[in-house]
């Protein structure tokens, strides 16, 4: 119990750390904030386009697509922001930078994984939020349970992000990859769930869990299912211990010394 | 030329070798193949598919579309990374230009990209979409004929972008906001004969987004000779332009190189 406490009052510090990191160059993060939006700005109208075309996507329509984004933009910029190490594992492997993890008494994964962050996370994560509290207002969701959605989202999301890049234990300068997986991951996170069927439904709850992330978040705030919610937490809890566990079970291939380098 | 030669050959034999890597993207683009296909099963059984369309040309056109984007290997990532470590000042010291011998070398990845999807995925697609596209095998070959060019010119578009890091240190927005506006003006998600009349499809074609991707990808709803000589005229058209405005914007970007250290 007192090594949990300890490892969250680590993980507390290294948090608080990054941020104020991030955060010094006012700024140069506000700048790549307001860039940073742009993208999503572009994006959405491509919903309007394929809703203009088929108004009903088997009973996901504008809104329920909108809210799936905003909630995927917002769990994209919190983690990028908070724990952008996670994204760079591939190339913290093919650089040795885990050497130095490796010598601290903490969990690697910890300092791994919270020791960076990416200062455009702020602009994504504050949109997101906008277009969460848009279609709140707009259709008339309800706001009680969208800071517990971005929560399990995040954890969902990041324990994926995990996943795939723990891969870079075998698979040298895997970060480009890494990415566009990371990248397309959070992509079919905004995709409706009614095309998710089959084997393919099988994929989005297990392998890359987007259903979990979105699509249930979803049907909670439409339907209020708390039996799928209740499965669904369960889901994002196993899920997040199979990467943790895969981490450290990539960790034992891990080929240390490539670079000497030290770290204060 | 024999230099670039050379250096497309060794990125072919150097991207060939990275089967793990190649195999896992190829993974990727099928699932989101598998994704798109049927987001448009679901809306033709809805009953909004479009009369002119088939829903086995559709499931064609989703496959082409989202072909485009990993033909190309990654090649903003390289530039964006040579420039923020700083080793594009090594480069600039050779009698190569490192614009052209980074081209070089994308084209030779993206020959060998060529090679594996093209073989691959057909009859992959096939089983997916359960039939093959009203234009048969002329609808197939302009596509693939034309999604070449596409790919030179999204080549263009990727150093465009890894260039950016010298103003932006950050090329990854800046090609995400490319690839942002190709979903939407290029005809990915919704082929642009359907796009909405304040979005006119007739218009968006002549955008380089369009040679991108909807317009070769089109042509498997029409593949006739016109049609083929308009898309290849227009993608020519966008080579050209876009390589030239690649070419001063390079000689830009030499003016602001700054090496410290060694």
């Amino acid at each position: 119990m007192a090594e949990i406490l300890s490892n969250l009052r680590f993980f507390l510090a290294l948090v608080r750390m990054t941020f104020k990191s991030a955060t010094g160059q006012r700024s140069a993060m506000l700048i790549r904030a307001i860039f940073s939006v742009t993208p999503h700005l572009i994006y959405i109208p491509i919903w309007f386009i394929v809703f203009t075309v088929a108004p009903d996507l088997g009973g996901w329509k504008l809104e329920h697509a909108l809210y799936a984004y905003g909630l995927s933009i917002a769990c994209w910029g919190l983690v990028s922001l908070f724990a952008f190490g996670l994204r760079m594992i591939p190339e913290q492997i093919d650089h040795g930078e885990l050497d130095s993890y490796l010598t601290l008494p903490k969990p690697v994964l910890l300092s791994a994984a919270f020791s960076s962050s990416k200062n455009t996370g702020l602009g994504e994560l504050l949109f997101g939020i906008g277009l969460l509290i848009f279609c709140c207002v707009r259709y008339d969701f309800s706001w009680v349970p969208m800071p517990f959605f971005l929560i399990i989202g995040s954890v969902v999301f990041a324990s994926g992000i995990l996943f795939f890049a723990t891969l870079g234990f075998w698979l040298k300068q895997f970060l480009g990859s890494a990415e566009e997986i990371y990248f397309n991951f959070n992509l079919m996170a905004s995709r409706p769930a009614p095309i998710f069927t089959g084997a393919l439904k099988v994929i989005a709850l297990t392998l890359v869990p987007v259903s979990l992330m979105s699509h249930v978040p979803i049907e909670f705030v439409v339907y209020h299912h708390w039996q799928t919610l209740g499965f669904a937490i369960l889901g994002v809890v196993s899920y997040a211990l199979l990467s943790v566990s895969f981490f450290y079970l990539g960790l034992r291939f891990y080929e240390s010394g490539n670079r000497f380098g030290i770290r204060g | 030329m024999i230099k670039y030669y050379h250096f497309a050959r060794i990125a072919f034999g150097d991207h060939l070798n990275n089967r793990l890597r190649i195999f896992t993207r190829y993974l990727i683009f099928l699932l989101l193949d598998w994704v798109m296909i049927a987001m448009w099963d679901l809306i033709y059984k809805s009953g909004y598919g479009p009369v002119s369309i088939t829903r086995v040309d559709m499931a064609w056109h989703m496959a082409f579309a989202q072909m485009m984007f990993f033909l190309s290997p990654r090649l903003f990532v390289v530039i964006d990374s040579d420039v923020r470590s700083g080793n594009i000042g090594y480069f600039l010291n050779r009698p190569i230009p490192y614009l052209w011998m980074r081209f070089a070398e994308g084209v030779g990845a993206l020959a060998g990209n060529l090679l594996i999807y093209y073989v691959v995925s057909i009859p992959f697609i096939y089983l997916m979409v359960g039939g093959w596209p009203t234009g048969g095998t002329i609808a197939i070959t302009a596509v693939l004929g034309g999604l070449v060019l596409a790919s030179v010119l999204h080549l263009l578009f990727q150093i465009l972008a890894g260039l950016s890091t010298f103003w932006t240190n950050d090329a990854v927005f800046i090609y995400h906001s490319y690839q942002k506006f190709c979903l939407l003006f290029g005809g990915i998600y919704v082929p642009l004969a359907l796009y909405p009349s304040f979005l006119s499809g007739e218009v968006l074609k002549f955008l380089p987004f369009a040679s991108l991707v909807g317009n070769p990808v089109g042509l498997l709803f029409h593949p006739t000779w016109s049609g083929i000589a308009e898309v290849l005229a227009l993608q020519i058209f966008w080579l050209g332009f876009v390589g030239i405005c690649l070419s001063m914007f390079y000689q830009m970007c030499l003016r602001k190189v700054e090496v410290h250290g060694g």
